[in-house]
């Protein structure tokens, strides 16, 4: 079985984790919920984590648990996406085409 | 006497972080006005914005990239589709759509290579394929279709043994009787036979030309420019039947070759089915309404069909374009009782 360390996965997937995590804060922000600290990136585990106030709200607490999960998903979908279809598609890709792709995923 | 008399008196909740009795109410974490709008502005710091930001301007990009390439993304399938449709002709058309957006596309160039190559514009096969020489082909099936119409090409050009004879006639017609006493000596050599065809065929020795063509058809079944000039060598020789059945053969490896479909109509009109062959002219004008073969045909068509105004209109439009004119030199002598057609 080939192996890959969880530690080489949190730094190579370091940009997601701090949009990740600004997107749980900014979604905070717009609920007007108190937060008290961000660790956007850390190499350990969790990769990072936002401490705020208990949300009464059901609807409110869900969009900030689970937004994050689709602004990632959305923002690298529209990233990888273009630069995806050089690679598969046209046979014609280049650095900075791969450079998305990995951004994007 | 310092002792408290009302022990019960409960102690007032002050604000979590700097101890202001003014708290508001109804929060789970106990915080006064400033402190609670302070953590809601939890600062964001400069790295993070920057960060932030930076991936926003490759959203930017992204988003500015995926129009085209999502464009020409779908002109590709739809490309791929009429390949295996074997429509060339649309096929060639959405590549050139897709190769306006992403000209360095090995798969783009690739099939716009095929397609051209079906569609009988050499010019875009030889730039197309010579765009893609030292590429790396990740489509093998691709790839195999590019060396099949490399090794057909060859025989559209002259060999080296055939250069090397004909080196005196680099600025003139190489004789017929050369070219059969080269033929004799290099049997196989498919472009000298279809020069020798083409040159009989223009002296009107249409049996000729036929039997030459046959020979070549034996050794290479599906040779494009053979079946083409069959078409015509059979109207020529009054064989209806056989001169369609060249076109549809030539239909058959491209659905929409407008060469094939043109060249049937005329062998439509000469063997009287006038309204037939109108209508399938008038199918290749739908399809290609700039092909200056089919304008002759309709013009043909139309003459008779007796549709003697539209006919003029035709000859007029080929005044515009020196291949047009040329071609409707042909229905001009047919028109003016020159040759006669039917």
């Amino acid at each position: 079985m080939f192996f890959v360390p969880g530690i080489l996965i949190t730094i190579a997937t370091f940009p997601g984790v701090i949009v990740h995590e600004l997107a749980h804060q900014l979604f905070c922000r717009w609920f007007k919920v108190p937060v008290f600290k961000v660790v956007y990136f850390r190499v350990g585990n969790p990769a990072g984590y936002v401490q705020h106030e208990i949300i009464t709200n059901k609807w409110q607490s869900m969009v900030v648990s689970v937004g994050p999960f689709f602004v990632n998903t959305i923002t690298g979908a529209l990233i990888a996406f273009p630069a995806a279809l050089p690679v598969f598609k046209f046979d014609n890709a280049n650095l900075l085409d791969y450079v998305l792709i990995y951004l994007g995923v | 006497m310092d002792e408290n008399l009302n022990p019960e008196t409960e102690q007032k909740p002050v604000c979590a972080t700097c101890g202001n009795p003014e708290i508001l109410e109804g929060y789970p974490i106990k915080l006064c006005n400033d402190c609670r709008n302070k953590f809601i502005q939890f600062p964001i710091p400069v790295w993070v914005k920057l960060f932030g930001a930076g991936i926003a301007v490759i959203l930017l990009v992204s988003a500015i990239w995926l129009p085209q390439n999502l464009g020409a993304a779908i002109a590709l399938s739809r490309a791929e589709n009429a390949e295996k449709n074997r429509d060339y002709l649309t096929e060639q058309r959405e590549l050139e759509k897709a190769k306006k957006s992403v000209p360095n596309s090995i798969d783009i160039l690739g099939h716009l290579a095929v397609a051209s190559f079906y569609n009988f514009n050499l010019g875009t096969t030889d730039s197309t394929i010579n765009a893609l020489q030292k590429r790396n082909f990740e489509d093998t099936a691709l790839l195999h279709n590019i060396n099949y119409i490399i090794d057909e090409l060859k025989s559209f050009y002259p060999s080296e043994a055939f250069d090397t004879a004909f080196t005196k006639y680099k600025k003139t017609l190489v004789p017929d009787t050369a070219l059969e006493r080269y033929i004799r000596k290099n049997p196989n050599d498919m472009y000298a036979l279809y020069t020798l065809a083409s040159s009989s065929a223009d002296k009107d020795e249409y049996q000729k030309s036929d039997t030459l063509l046959s020979r070549i058809l034996t050794i290479q079944p599906d040779f494009i420019l053979a079946l083409n000039m069959k078409c015509m060598t059979k109207r020529e020789l009054n064989q209806f039947d056989s001169s369609a059945y060249y076109c549809d053969r030539l239909l058959y490896i491209n659905h929409q070759s407008t060469y094939a479909m043109s060249a049937k109509a005329r062998t439509l009109v000469k063997s009287g089915k006038n309204k037939e062959g109108l209508e399938l002219a008038l199918k290749v004008s739908d399809l290609n309404k700039n092909d200056p073969y089919n304008l002759t045909t309709l013009a043909i068509a139309y003459h008779f069909n007796k549709n003697y105004k539209e006919r003029d209109r035709l000859i007029d439009l080929a005044e515009k374009d020196s291949v047009s004119r040329y071609y409707m030199k042909y229905a001009k002598e047919i028109f003016s009782g020159k040759i006669k057609y039917q």
